[in-house]
């Protein structure tokens, strides 16, 4: 950890006890439960955003849609008798396999193409994603089962607290350091980032940057994957597109908020985003506020840390 | 270099930019009446009887309805009146959300829009005169801006005589704004009043959502409930909601316990945290009016929080089998007013809706609570034709909706225009979610309340 990162985060943890010294005297404890658990989704849509961002510099629109993908998957096969342990795995390979695609069809042949184009491209990806749920479903809503149906195996500041969000939580929180350590310590995450910021020296190494980009976008269609089939049944049911529609704006914010460089930052910015939504949907002072306060209050949390520090909370300045 | 730090902020601000805009077409269209005569002393031109109240076949009040010349009324023809309308052909446009944040089942719809009139030209093709009814539909996709567009052009390029709303209230109310401008009859299921109620060319078939707000304490009364949470859009619309909901308990002797507003696209964080409000407050029952999406997504919240209120509300979204299609278990203490009932009671209602589904609606689609609807509103829309006679043109049709006594198809409650009126609904059903049933639904526990 070099000394920007290093005061990256303890601006981080002093805006976290700031925040939850702030949260308790306005006797919201609970949104800091609230914001956890429900930003714990944002944040693993998130990594998958920073992983993207961080291999080839794009802005991928479509990672709310590998999730689209696994969710429809984990409904069609559960309802067909599949049991949920399969049903979950075959949603997290067609997961994948919609990744791999993408890369194959859409980012492989825009390698060298402005990564403006790429960003629209991959915003292509997700409309065609939804499309095709839309058309499936008749564009109507489905019940989706749990893996866990315990509703209240805890209960903090009156909130109760699902296996199913644990699950979630465990998960979020074992990917951000297992991430953080793969891309610092392994050959191929050194490779993807060494990849990312000299693909022309990286390909004279003997490394195939095509290959390199493969994988990415696997692994990263995996992250939203997984964030889809454990986040979403917790909410009961599922509408086309709901990964781009539910997740992904909050998810971008947290990415940014965190540092679009950094997977501890995802990790971190979707537990603050979460927060500050919670906050902002339920404290007094933002209550006369006309619109959707939660929101405003979000992107204005956003837009006061990158104005004091651009490449947000952990992310390397760029 | 500083465009590369600014992009990670530019990128969300401007989907969430991209995602805004919802209320844009209600506000701000500025409404040209329509040409309006004077409101005449009499509603019956000398020699003509009045118009009575026209029933359908079946329905207990019958009056003919006057076919000889039209209605006399505030309405004079004006440019386009008889756009749409054909010796053999009557064009009607119809606007609903089949995408968007509150779709409706699209394939529903699309073989629910024409049955009624499939059904009418063959069982009595006299009632339009030995015309047909062409019914041209289009997505607005729940969004005002986009509802003013596909109105537009369904009366510009399918040259529709007139205007219905399916369903959301900023959407309904913009389009109505555009009819209003040009002159078009524009009817729909009540939704608001604001905005509307200054409209001459706007008619609400069924009870505004003000309007059902005593309904509604007199449902929470008979539940044995004294307190309640009101949970409303943040949507301007429906800010007299709210204001008829504090009235009508006031009235009632009911409290507020709990007041909020949510957002359109309520995020989870959002939604958990109104739902754990309401429960730290002891509601036992919450008042509602959202579109079924969040609906789903409270009712889902307070199931995990082990929170199951009654979740009570006018129609007529929420009250769609739709909803109990997909939002059960957690819907299950669902209870909304509708302007129909459901399937459960609709043959001793009317017994030509499921007959007629079965002879027009293709084999795999039965009939559906989507289908009823429609079928109602057509049914009345039917009537209201009918009424108008045989020299069909906008301000005729208009005319005859205000000076006629009502129009009753034996399942709305009786619709009843004025010149100064045009909220017609005067009563409602009274659906409860029933979780158990194969396939889950809403079945009817009241009918007609509040129609006297």
């Amino acid at each position: 950890m070099n000394d920007q990162q290093r005061r990256g985060l303890v601006i981080g943890l002093a805006i976290a006890i700031v925040l939850i010294a702030v949260l308790w005297l306005m006797d919201q404890e609970q949104s800091i439960v609230i914001g956890i658990v429900s930003g714990s989704a944002y944040g693993l849509v998130a990594l998958g955003l920073v992983l993207i961002y961080k291999s080839s510099g794009v802005f991928n629109f479509a990672q709310g849609e590998f999730g689209g993908v696994a969710i429809c998957t984990l409904y069609l096969l559960h309802s067909s008798g599949v049991p949920y342990g399969l049903s979950v795995l075959g949603a997290l390979l067609a997961g994948m396999l919609f990744g791999f695609l993408t890369e194959r069809i859409v980012i492989r042949p825009l390698f060298e193409a402005p990564r403006v184009i790429v960003l629209v491209a991959t915003a292509g990806v997700a409309l065609l994603a939804i499309a095709l749920q839309q058309w499936l479903f008749d564009n109507q809503g489905r019940p989706i089962a749990r893996a866990f149906p315990q509703r209240d195996r805890i209960t903090i500041f009156g909130v109760q607290v699902s296996d199913q969000r644990l699950w979630l939580i465990g998960t979020l929180a074992v990917l951000a350091v297992v991430l953080g350590l793969f891309f610092t310590r392994t050959n191929l995450g050194l490779a993807i980032i060494g990849a990312s910021q000299e693909p022309t020296a990286t390909e004279l190494v003997g490394i195939s940057v095509r290959r390199l980009s493969t994988f990415t976008w696997v692994l990263a269609a995996l992250l939203g994957a997984l964030a889809a089939v454990i986040a979403v049944p917790e909410t009961g049911q599922f509408t086309p597109g709901v990964m781009t529609a539910g997740y992904l704006i909050p998810a971008f914010t947290a990415a940014v908020l965190g540092g679009m460089t950094s997977l501890p930052g995802a990790f971190v910015g979707g537990l603050l985003v979460g927060i500050i939504y919670a906050v902002a949907s339920s404290a007094e002072i933002f209550q006369d506020i006309p619109g959707t306060p939660s929101t405003l209050v979000v992107f204005l949390v956003l837009l006061g840390v990158l104005i004091v520090r651009p490449q947000g909370l952990l992310g390397k300045p760029a | 270099m500083k465009s590369v730090r600014l992009l990670p902020l530019l990128v969300p601000i401007a989907l969430v930019a991209a995602s805004c805009g919802q209320k844009a077409g209600v506000a701000g269209s500025e409404s040209v009446d329509v040409p309006v005569a004077p409101a005449p002393e009499t509603t019956a031109p000398a020699g003509t009887d009045a118009p009575g109240v026209t029933s359908a076949p079946g329905a207990d009040t019958t009056a003919p309805p006057d076919t000889e010349a039209p209605a006399a009324g505030p309405f004079v023809p004006g440019d386009g009146d008889t756009d749409g309308v054909s010796d053999d052909e009557i064009v009607i446009g119809i606007h609903a959300p089949v995408t968007g944040a509150s779709p409706i089942p699209q394939t529903s719809f699309d073989i629910g829009k024409d049955i009624y009139w499939q059904f009418l030209v063959e069982s009595a093709p006299e009632q339009l005169f030995g015309r047909n009814v062409r019914v041209v539909f289009r997505d607005d996709t729940f969004n005002p801006q986009q509802a003013v567009q596909v109105c537009r052009e369904m009366v510009e390029d399918e040259g529709a005589f007139m205007l219905v709303g399916g369903g959301g209230a900023d959407q309904i109310t913009a389009c109505a704004q555009y009819a209003s401008e040009n002159g078009i009859p524009y009817l729909s299921a009540g939704v608001n009043e604001e905005g509307l109620a200054d409209l001459e060319s706007y008619f609400a078939t069924t009870l505004t959502y003000s309007a059902q707000a005593p309904l509604l304490m007199a449902q929470l009364q008979e539940r044995g409930i004294t307190e309640f949470g009101l949970v409303v859009f943040d949507t301007p619309s429906f800010d007299e909601f709210v204001a008829a909901v504090g009235s009508a308990a006031e009235e009632a002797g009911l409290t507020i316990g709990y007041e909020t507003r949510i957002s359109k696209t309520a995020a989870e964080p959002e939604q958990l945290s109104v739902v754990q409000a309401l429960k730290e407050s002891g509601m036992e029952a919450v008042v509602l009016n959202t579109s079924p999406v969040v609906f789903i997504g409270l009712a889902n919240q307070g199931l995990n929080q082990s929170y199951t209120p009654i979740w009570m509300g006018p129609g007529v979204t929420s009250g769609l089998n739709a909803v109990t299609n997909f939002g059960c278990p957690a819907v299950e203490t669902g209870v909304f007013l509708s302007p129909t009932p459901n399937l459960d009671v609709i043959d001793s209602l009317d017994p030509d809706f499921k007959t007629a589904y079965a002879q027009f609606a293709p084999a795999d689609a039965p009939a559906d609570d989507i289908g009823l609807q429609l079928w109602s509103l057509n049914k009345a829309i039917g009537l209201m034709l009918e009424a108008t006679g045989e020299d069909l043109g906008r301000a005729a049709f208009m005319n005859t909706l205000v000076t006629s006594e009502g129009f009753d198809n034996g399942i709305y409650a009786p619709v009843e225009f004025t010149v100064d009126d045009h909220f017609g609904g005067t009563g409602a059903h009274v659906l409860d979610a029933d979780c158990t049933a194969d396939p889950k639904q809403f079945k009817t526990v009241e009918q007609f309340v509040g129609a006297g």
